[in-house]
C-alpha cells in the first residue's frame, strides 16, 4: 500500500576520513553517524551509550566541519569544544575530515627559547621553577620537557611539566635539587633568573587518557618526591575541568616522601578539591622520619601502605568501593618507588593497561616515560 | 502489510475508547484500567511470544503512530477536565448535541462524584504510557520537534526532566551506584519510586548546570531545560485550574503522581538488581528483557529492553529481543502487577539474579552483586553468597 511512496535510491557525495594515529582513509558517505561507518568498516573504535554520554568515543576533528547530532556542551567544556572535541557515535560527516581517535597532541615537539623567570623553595630539596617561553607551546599534565640552559655545556635533561598547557607561554616544573646536579643546581638557583634556555616539549604519553575510560571511576595517583609536581598538576586538571560535579573521578592520593619537611602542596590540593566538592583523599607516606618525632602518620614505604590505604579509602567514601579493576592508577616519582607499587596493586588484583607511570631516574635525572 | 500497525494499538484503539469511555460513561472508567490489565495479560499469557523484527520501508507510518498519540491523549486529558469542570467546559456538550443525539452535560451530572474519581483513576493510569512515546522521542536528540513533542508529553505528567536524566545519566550509568532509575536488590517498588522520581531531578539538574557553565550561560534562566520543563508542567497546572479551580489542580495532581508511578514501576522492573562496574560497555545482560507479544507490541517494544540499551540508537521497530538471564515472563503488564506486591516481586526476582550472578556476570560484577545481595536483606539473595 505505502509502494507509492518508495524512495529511489539517491546519490550520495562521499567523503574522505582519515584516522590518525592509524592513519587509515575510509570514504564515508555524506551525513553518515562517524561511529557506525567507522565500525562497519571494522575500525577498532571505542564506543559504549551511544547516546553522547559517556564519552567513551571521544574524538578530536583536527580537520573538516562535521555536524554534531547532539549539543556538545552537554559533556565537553568550552576549551574543550573550542580544541575541536566531539563525540563520534554523535558526529555526522559532512566534509573531508582528519581525525583523532585519542587525546594525544596532534602537533609533535618543537624546540623554542625561554627565560628562567622564577624559582620558590617548596621545600629544602624540591623547588618549583617557572620558565617563559619565546613561543607558546601545548602540552598535557605529566608529559615532560627536555630544558637546556645555554651557558652550561651539557647535554639536555628531562623534567615533567606542572599542569596541562594550551597555547601557554608559561610552564612550571618541579625540580629535586641534587648538590652533584649540573641542572638541578643551576636551574634553581634564583641568581640564574632571567638567563637563556632552550625547551624542548612535549614528550611522552604519561597521563590521564580519557580516551574509552569512564570520568567517574576513581584514581589513585601515586607520587613520590617532586613527583608530586606532575601529579598534583593532572588532579589540578581534573578538579578543574569536573568541579561540582557528582559524577567527577574522586582520587586517592598516595605521597611518598623521605620527611615531614618534604610535605608540601598537599594542603592546597585538598582546599582545591574541596572547592570543587570532589572527593580527595591524602595519604602520606614517610621512609627517613627520624624514630620518635612528632608525626603520627605511616613510615616506611608506600608499596608497604597501599592495600591499607585503598581499605581505607574504601571505608569512607562509598565511591571508593569498587573492584581493583574499576581503578585508574597514574605513578610519578623515584624509579624503585614505582616498580614496588605497580608489583603490589598487580598482587591486589590490577592490570597493567590500567596504569600509567613516570619513572625519575635520580642522580642523572633523565625521565622515563611509559604506558605499560 | 499487519506489520505496519503492531505498534499502533494505544495511539489507535485504546486511548480513543478510555476518551470515549470518561465522556459517555464516565461512572464506568474505572473498567479502563481494569481492561487494558486484563487484555494485556491474557494476551500476554495465551499467545506465543513476538520476536520478530519486521523490516519496513516506510518510516513515516511508524513514526506517524508516535506522533499521533500526542493530540489524542491531548484530547484524552481533555475529557477529565471537562468531567471534572463545573458546567459545559468550551461549550463542547451543546455543540456536540446540535450534530449527534447525545447529552455528554446530562451524562457527567448524572455520573457525579463517583464519575469524576471514576475518571480520574482511568486518566492516571493510561497517561503513564506518556513516558513511553515520549522515550522514543527524546532519544531523538538531533530532532528539535520530537524534542519539544517529547517533553511536552512528559511535562504533562510533570516529568519532562526525564528527557535529560534519561539519556545523559541513565544510559550512562545504569546499573550503578550513580544511577538513580536502577532499582537496587531488596528495594520495594516504593521505596524506588521516591528515591529514583526525586533522584532523576537531582541528575537532571546537574547535567543541566554542567550544559549551562560549559555553554556560559545563566542557571537560572530560560536557558534551563529542567526549569522549562517545569514552566510547561506549570501552564498545563493553570489550564486546570481555569478549568475546575482547585479541584482540577487536585486532580490533576493525583493524574500526575498515579502516572508517574506506573512508570517508575516499569523503571523498576526493566533493571531491578542489576550491577555494572562504573564505565563498563553496557551488555543486554545489564537490562531485564520480555518478548512476550502484547508488551512488545503495545509498549513500542520498551519490552526489549536489553537491545535498547545495548543498542541504544535503534529506533523502536529495529529493536530485538535476547535471551538474557533476567526475563520478564509474565509480560511488561503482569509484571508491574507482580512488581506492586513487593513479597511475591522478591520471590519472582531474586531466583533470577541469582542466577545471574552465577552464570552472566563477569568477575568484577560478583563481586559487586555479592554487595548487593548482602545489602539487600532479601533470604534467597543473601542464600546465594554462600
Amino acid at each position: 500500500m505505502f509502494g507509492l511512496f518508495q524512495r529511489k535510491p539517491k546519490e550520495t557525495a562521499k567523503f574522505e576520513v582519515r584516522f590518525l594515529p592509524a592513519n587509515t582513509t575510509l570514504q564515508i558517505e555524506q551525513g553518515s553517524n562517524l561511529l557506525e561507518a567507522a565500525l562497519r568498516h571494522g575500525m577498532p573504535a571505542p564506543y559504549n551509550c551511544r547516546v553522547g554520554a559517556c564519552k567513551t568515543c571521544q574524538i578530536k576533528v583536527i580537520e573538516g566541519r562535521p555536524k554534531s547530532l547532539m549539543e556538545r556542551e552537554y559533556v565537553f567544556s568550552r576549551q574543550e569544544i573550542e580544541a575541536g572535541t566531539y563525540l563520534a557515535c554523535q558526529t555526522a560527516v559532512h566534509s573531508d575530515m582528519v581525525i583523532a581517535w585519542d587525546n594525544s597532541e596532534p602537533d609533535g615537539a618543537a624546540k623554542v627559547g625561554a627565560r628562567l623567570l622564577e624559582v620558590r623553595p617548596m621545600t629544602a630539596r624540591i623547588h618549583r621553577v617557572r620558565l617563559q617561553l619565546d613561543a607558546p607551546l601545548s602540552w598535557r599534565a605529566g608529559q615532560f620537557a627536555r630544558l637546556q640552559p645555554f651557558e652550561l655545556d651539557i647535554t639536555a635533561r628531562s623534567y615533567s611539566m606542572i599542569a596541562a598547557g594550551h597555547h601557554a607561554d608559561i610552564v612550571e616544573f618541579d625540580i629535586t635539587h641534587y648538590p652533584d646536579g649540573a641542572l638541578s643546581s643551576w636551574i634553581v638557583d634564583p641568581a640564574n633568573a632571567g638567563k637563556p634556555l632552550s625547551i624542548e616539549a612535549p614528550f611522552g604519553d604519561f597521563g590521564l587518557d580519557e580516551t574509552g575510560s569512564d570520568t567517574s571511576l576513581p584514581l589513585l595517583c601515586i607520587a613520590g618526591g617532586s613527583g608530586l609536581g606532575a601529579i598534583g598538576g593532572m588532579i589540578g586538571t581534573c578538579l578543574d575541568k569536573f568541579s561540582g560535579s557528582p559524577t567527577a573521578r574522586p582520587v586517592v592520593l598516595v605521597y611518598g616522601a623521605r620527611d615531614q619537611k618534604e610535605i608540601y602542596a598537599l594542603d592546597e590540593l585538598q582546599r582545591r578539591a574541596e572547592a570543587a566538592q570532589i572527593p580527595l583523599s591524602v595519604n602520606v607516606v614517610l621512609d627517613r622520619e627520624p624514630a620518635g618525632s612528632s608525626w603520627a602518620g605511616r613510615r616506611g614505604y608506600v608499596a608497604e601502605h597501599l592495600t591499607d590505604i585503598l581499605a581505607e579509602a574504601a571505608r569512607h567514601n562509598d565511591r571508593f568501593r569498587l573492584p581493583a579493576s574499576a581503578w585508574h592508577v597514574l605513578l610519578c616519582g623515584p624509579t624503585p618507588l614505582v616498580d614496588s607499587a605497580i608489583a603490589t596493586l598487580r598482587q591486589a588484583g590490577m592490570h597493567p593497561d590500567q596504569m600509567s607511570f613516570d619513572k625519575y631516574e635520580q642522580g642523572v635525572a633523565a625521565t622515563t616515560a611509559a604506558v605499560i | 502489510m499487519y506489520k505496519y500497525f503492531k505498534h499502533s494499538y494505544l495511539t489507535c484503539f485504546i486511548v480513543p475508547s478510555a476518551a470515549m469511555t470518561v465522556f459517555l460513561a464516565p461512572q464506568w472508567a474505572f473498567l479502563v484500567p481494569v481492561a487494558i490489565i486484563l487484555i494485556n495479560a491474557l494476551v500476554d499469557i495465551l499467545t506465543p511470544p513476538d520476536r520478530s523484527v519486521p523490516s519496513y520501508s516506510q518510516h513515516w507510518v511508524l513514526d506517524s503512530m508516535v506522533y499521533l498519540y500526542v493530540p489524542i491523549v491531548s484530547l484524552y486529558m481533555f475529557s477529565l477536565m471537562w468531567i471534572v469542570s463545573p458546567g459545559d467546559l468550551l461549550g463542547l456538550s451543546a455543540a456536540l448535541s446540535s450534530l449527534v443525539p447525545v447529552n455528554l452535560l446530562a451524562i457527567k451530572q448524572e455520573a457525579g462524584l463517583g464519575g469524576m474519581i471514576a475518571s480520574t483513576i482511568a486518566v492516571g493510569y493510561v497517561l503513564s504510557s506518556n513516558h513511553l512515546y515520549a522515550h522514543e522521542l527524546v532519544h531523538r536528540t538531533t530532532d528539535k520537534v520530537a524534542m519539544l513533542i517529547g517533553r511536552y508529553l512528559l511535562a504533562m505528567t510533570g516529568d519532562a526532566q526525564f528527557s535529560i536524566s534519561h539519556v545523559y545519566s541513565h544510559h550512562r550509568n545504569v546499573g550503578t551506584d550513580l544511577d538513580s532509575a536502577t532499582a537496587r536488590r531488596g528495594e520495594s517498588v516504593y521505596a524506588f519510586f521516591i528515591r529514583s522520581s526525586l533522584g532523576q531531578y537531582r541528575e537532571s539538574w546537574e547535567v543541566e548546570s554542567q550544559r549551562l557553565a560549559n555553554s556560559g550561560k545563566p542557571l537560572l534562566s530560560l536557558h534551563n531545560r529542567v526549569l522549562t520543563g517545569l514552566a510547561m508542567t506549570a501552564a498545563i497546572y493553570v489550564l486546570w485550574y481555569l478549568a475546575a479551580g482547585l479541584l482540577g489542580v487536585a486532580v490533576y495532581t493525583f493524574v500526575i503522581v498515579l502516572a508517574k508511578f506506573l512508570f517508575e514501576t516499569v523503571n523498576y522492573i526493566e533493571h531491578y538488581g542489576v550491577v555494572r562496574v562504573p564505565g563498563s560497555k553496557v551488555e543486554p545482560r545489564h537490562s531485564w528483557d520480555c518478548d512476550s507479544r502484547m508488551s512488545s507490541n503495545a509498549l513500542l517494544n520498551l519490552s526489549r529492553h536489553a537491545d535498547h540499551h545495548a543498542n541504544a540508537h535503534k529506533r523502536y521497530w529495529e529493536l530485538e529481543a535476547v535471551d538474557t538471564s533476567l526475563q520478564l515472563k509474565y509480560g511488561y503488564i503482569g509484571t508491574i502487577v507482580v512488581a506492586m506486591i513487593p513479597f511475591w516481586w522478591h520471590r519472582f526476582a531474586a531466583p533470577q539474579l541469582a542466577q545471574w550472578d552465577r552464570n552472566s556476570a563477569s568477575p568484577e560484577e560478583k563481586i559487586l552483586a555479592k554487595q548487593a545481595n548482602q545489602l539487600s536483606l532479601n533470604p534467597i539473595l543473601m542464600r546465594g553468597n554462600d
